[in-house]
């Protein structure tokens, strides 16, 4: 039986995976993401950042996440939602 | 009869200080940059020393959101770019939607230490698809250049120099010729490399060039010294503002010296070795003094390119001599203090030259106890108040690719 996580369990580690990818910070910033936190506006994650990223989701959940797929995911929650579907 | 070009702002990222002011100081005082690697783990390689830069904090120059996608060659290269431009009081002084201000820099590693790393991985885990998306943004030697004309909406040529250990030299040599045939007024240039990586090091050391500061970290290296034995791998940034003399007076930039003379050629020798008879470089020299009719009793002072291998200093004494003929200018090498920064070292030699001239002082060229009687130049051995009328800059890079730059004053 497949398990799926909690939209809660994959919030944190999409957390954790976007602060631990956002190196240059040298601190967790996990707790100052929010799902409303724009990945961009508020990040400054780029096109190929954003290539990056989506990388570190495919190895954090064991899921493919191919780009096409990701247009129009702006928010932390847009990339929650995005992960909780590709598990069902 | 051409443009003039003048030097109106410089920063200065090096292994004995960040800035210019600190790294002019440190350079009169004699300070040393080598020392134990620390970048990445050497302590199975020969050579266990470099010329590191200590206490870069890109957060100082960069936002996060910027710095992140850099590695730390263009981090350098932003930040000291940054230096200079505050140096030349650029900031509000042209116009950021509408300009041709191009950005030539001398560059040859690249992003090494992230490319290694990622390569590293690569053949560990086999796996192509855990490569970083960032990979080639980050790699490519044009990454400086782009990350200064995108952070400073300069919008002309975007040219990354890569001619060995001459790139910085050439790319200046470039930026003078676009104002002197009036191509634009003002160009950013200079070089930027951070070349200790395990690689890059191991490569160096395979060729047999490096010192292995048996007389001392300290104590390395020796350029035109009898008891030299290579060159100490370095990093750093160098980058100037050149513009052109009547644009630069009319803004009221403050100017450090001109440009009076460049020149560069192919010696058609050899990759890796100098042609022995010093010909191709006394060449390249006599043309930078031929540009504006300058002799070679006037020039003070030389930068020299000193590696401190036995081969290039010996070949740059004599293409000197053949040059200043009985002309004795006082002759020093940055690189014994910041090392052989490769793709910047060209660029660092002239930021020491402009200040020797603008400041009538003659930089050390420390570690020269006893100088080769094969090397018969007057080195100072310490720093020297002088008048300077021209000074020079040389460098001679892998591939018989030399460069000579001459400096005066207005």
């Amino acid at each position: 039986m497949k398990i799926t996580m909690r939209e809660d369990e994959v919030f944190d580690r999409v957390k954790k995976t976007i602060s631990n990818m956002l190196q240059v910070f040298n601190r967790d910033i996990s707790a100052d993401l929010t799902k409303e936190t724009n990945i961009n506006a508020d990040l400054g994650v780029d096109s190929v950042e954003l290539l990056d990223l989506l990388g570190a989701l495919e190895k954090e959940f064991g899921i493919p996440i191919e780009a096409e797929k990701v247009v129009g995911v702006k928010t932390i929650d847009d990339f929650v939602k995005f992960i909780v579907n590709a598990q069902k | 009869m051409k443009r003039r070009v003048v030097v109106t702002g410089i920063g200065a990222i090096t292994p004995i200080g960040i800035g210019v002011k600190e790294y002019w100081e440190a350079c009169l005082r004699g300070d040393c940059g080598t020392d134990d690697i620390t970048l990445f783990d050497a302590s199975n390689y020969q050579t266990k020393i470099a010329a590191e830069v200590k206490g870069f904090n890109p957060s100082d120059f960069i936002l996060p959101e910027v710095y992140r996608k850099l590695d730390r060659f263009a981090q350098m290269g932003v930040a000291a770019s940054k230096m200079a431009i505050e140096d030349a009081g650029l900031e509000n002084q042209y116009d950021k939607q509408n300009n041709n201000i191009p950005v030539i820099i001398g560059t040859v590693v690249g992003g090494g230490m992230f490319h290694e790393e990622q390569i590293f991985q690569l053949m560990e885990n086999k796996e192509p698809r855990k490569v970083l998306s960032s990979s080639v943004p980050r790699i490519a030697p044009n990454a400086v250049t782009a990350y200064i004309a995108i952070q400073n909406k300069f919008r002309g040529p975007n040219i990354a120099v890569s001619t060995a250990c001459s790139s910085g030299g050439n790319a200046i040599a470039f930026a003078a010729r676009h104002i002197e045939d009036g191509y634009s007024d003002m160009v950013i240039t200079g070089g930027v490399e951070c070349p200790i990586t395990p690689f890059t090091y191991a490569a160096y050391q395979s060729l047999r060039v490096l010192s292995k500061g048996l007389l001392g970290k300290k104590l390395s290296p020796r350029p035109f010294d009898k008891k030299r034995d290579g060159f100490v791998l370095g990093e750093g940034a160098g980058i100037l503002v050149l513009e052109e003399l009547e644009k630069a007076k009319a803004r009221g930039g403050r100017i450090y010296a001109e440009v009076v003379g460049h020149a560069s050629n192919c010696g058609v020798y050899h990759m890796a070795a100098p042609d022995p008879s010093g010909e191709d470089a006394a060449m390249v020299m006599k043309e930078a003094l031929t540009h504006r009719g300058i002799e070679p009793k006037e020039v003070d002072f030389i930068s020299a390119h000193g590696t401190a291998t036995q081969a290039n200093d010996i070949c740059e004494a004599k293409a000197i001599n053949l040059v200043m003929g009985s002309n004795r200018p006082y002759v020093s090498s940055t690189k014994s203090q910041i090392g052989h920064t490769i793709g910047a070292a060209g660029a660092i030699g002239a930021i020491a030259a402009v200040l020797a001239l603008k400041n009538d002082v003659v930089p050390p060229n420390i570690n020269c106890d006893e100088i080769d009687e094969n090397c018969n130049l007057n080195i100072a051995q310490n720093s020297k108040q002088c008048k300077i009328r021209y000074s020079m800059s040389n460098s001679f890079g892998f591939g018989s690719n030399n460069t000579s730059l001459l400096f005066g004053k207005l």
